[in-house]
């Protein structure tokens, strides 16, 4: 008993750390789900997260718009007042104009992928861990979002959501080091996985064969095989193709063709994971037929 | 209630910080905000009341990582455990120490996960990233360690737990 009440606050510890480790060996098995704790937190902070975004929009408005003006009224009142008026105005159309070329090419995806129903989303905040890339959206299951739903921006891949509730998703991003998307060389259909490597400039292309024809430069999309992605959908551009001694594959490393760190909306590819299931069940009953 | 209080304070600092981060577009600018908490709870309290908060902080933190639960929890407890284990051998009272403490724990906790991916099926390892980014990552995590430390010693009473302190050692 006295060896039990020395040594109680280590055995406390020690099973916390079995709890942990049962937590993350009935998690690891498959594909990350969300579970309970996951959509509360999402649930709760999300909203704020939104808030925070919006305050930030406001704020830089508010401040381009007004306090700026203020500021400068004391000095030469009439010119500054006017040159800050055109400056701000200015501002204002480059930020309108980048945001219409952006929704142009959200857009100009939209019609591309004809029969697909879309949702356009904000990001509204990143993942805080530095070993994985995730970022949360303002839309979810209410819009009609779904787990495995692609994610596009402009007419590039973003990634993939993982997790869904009511107004706010999850989306794991393809340079996730957990991430990999089936794809296609545009000129030679090479195939290859691109897999993340938890950094925003390159991604491994794995399972290339030695004899596939691959070249630096070459352009990689989605071939939407196993139905995850729609096909067609560009990926990145390969930047280095090196064949090892020995090994049946080449290595090859390609940058995404999205600027993660600058991605502000995105396109949400509706029910895709549930049509692919569709499809897949249909396929396997006419094989079985 | 100090728990709570840092529960609270930690979903607060994860909230702003993922978006903060949608604004600020700095590769290695992610700090580890819940390992700062982590190694101060292990500096600072109880042995069974802080490993049950950093087993909370650790849950909470794989939330908003979008990882599988029970990978960051893990290495939070490793990290709690070593720095007590680090503060009954050399006692390190001295701030700089304990920024240094701040510092190993951060490239610990990279090369912790990094040792994880293969058991998720994710075969490339990426140790090298915990030469480069992972250093500027780990400053970052030091450099925002006294002002994360400063409020969170005012949530959990730090100033009146010593002021009692004092006041018992003198009587």
């Amino acid at each position: 008993m006295k060896w039990l009440a020395r040594n109680g606050s280590k055995l406390f510890v020690l099973g916390l750390f079995i709890l942990a480790f049962l937590i993350y060996q009935a998690n690891s098995k498959g594909v990350r789900e969300q579970n309970w704790l996951d959509k509360s937190l999402l649930f709760v902070t999300a909203p704020a997260q939104r808030a925070f975004v919006w305050l930030i929009d406001e704020a830089g408005t508010i401040w381009n718009d007004y306090v700026w003006l203020l500021g400068v009224a004391d000095e030469n009142k009439k010119l500054k007042q006017r040159i800050d008026e055109l400056e701000s105005k200015l501002v204002e159309y480059d930020e309108t104009s980048a945001e219409n070329k952006r929704l142009r090419a959200l857009m100009g995806m939209s019609s591309k992928l004809r029969g697909y129903s879309m949702q356009a989303g904000r990001v509204i905040a990143l993942s805080t861990s530095p070993s994985s890339q995730v970022v949360r959206i303002d839309i979810g299951s209410l819009d009609g979002v779904g787990e495995g739903d692609a994610v596009l921006s402009g007419s590039s891949l973003v990634g993939r959501v993982t997790g869904v509730t009511g107004g706010y998703a999850e989306v794991q991003l393809i340079i996730d080091a957990r991430s990999s998307v089936d794809a296609l060389d545009q000129r030679s259909r090479a195939r290859g996985m691109v897999r993340g490597q938890g950094v925003d400039d390159t991604c491994l292309v794995d399972h290339v064969v030695r004899t596939a024809d691959i070249k630096e430069g070459d352009r990689m999309v989605t071939s939407g095989i196993g139905g995850a992605f729609p096909p067609g959908l560009l990926v990145g551009t390969v930047v280095s193709v090196t064949s090892p001694k020995v090994g049946v594959f080449r290595k090859v490393l390609m940058t995404p063709v999205t600027d993660f760190s600058t991605v502000e909306e995105v396109l949400v590819v509706k029910n895709r994971s549930q049509k692919s299931v569709t499809n897949q069940e249909h396929s396997y009953e006419k094989e079985q037929e | 209630m100090r728990s709570v209080g840092l529960m609270i304070f930690a979903l607060a600092l994860l909230t702003f910080e993922g978006s903060l981060l949608a604004f600020v577009h700095v590769e290695f600018f992610r700090p580890d905000l819940i390992l700062i908490l982590v190694v101060f709870v292990a500096l600072k309290s109880e042995p069974v009341a802080g490993s049950v908060n950093v087993f909370l902080l650790g849950l909470i933190a794989d939330s908003f990582a979008g990882i599988h639960t029970g990978v960051l929890t893990g290495a939070y407890l490793m990290i709690w455990t070593l720095v007590r284990i680090a503060k009954s051998f050399f006692l390190p009272q001295q701030k700089t120490v304990q920024l240094v403490l701040v510092f190993v724990c951060s490239l610990m906790i990279l090369a912790y996960v990094q040792l994880l991916w293969p058991s998720l099926g994710i075969r490339q390892g990426g140790f090298w990233e915990i030469g480069g980014r992972g250093v500027l990552l780990a400053l970052v995590n030091t450099l925002l360690t006294v002002p994360i430390w400063s409020f969170a010693g005012k949530i959990v009473g730090e100033s009146e737990l010593k002021r009692r302190t004092i006041f018992l050692e003198t009587r």
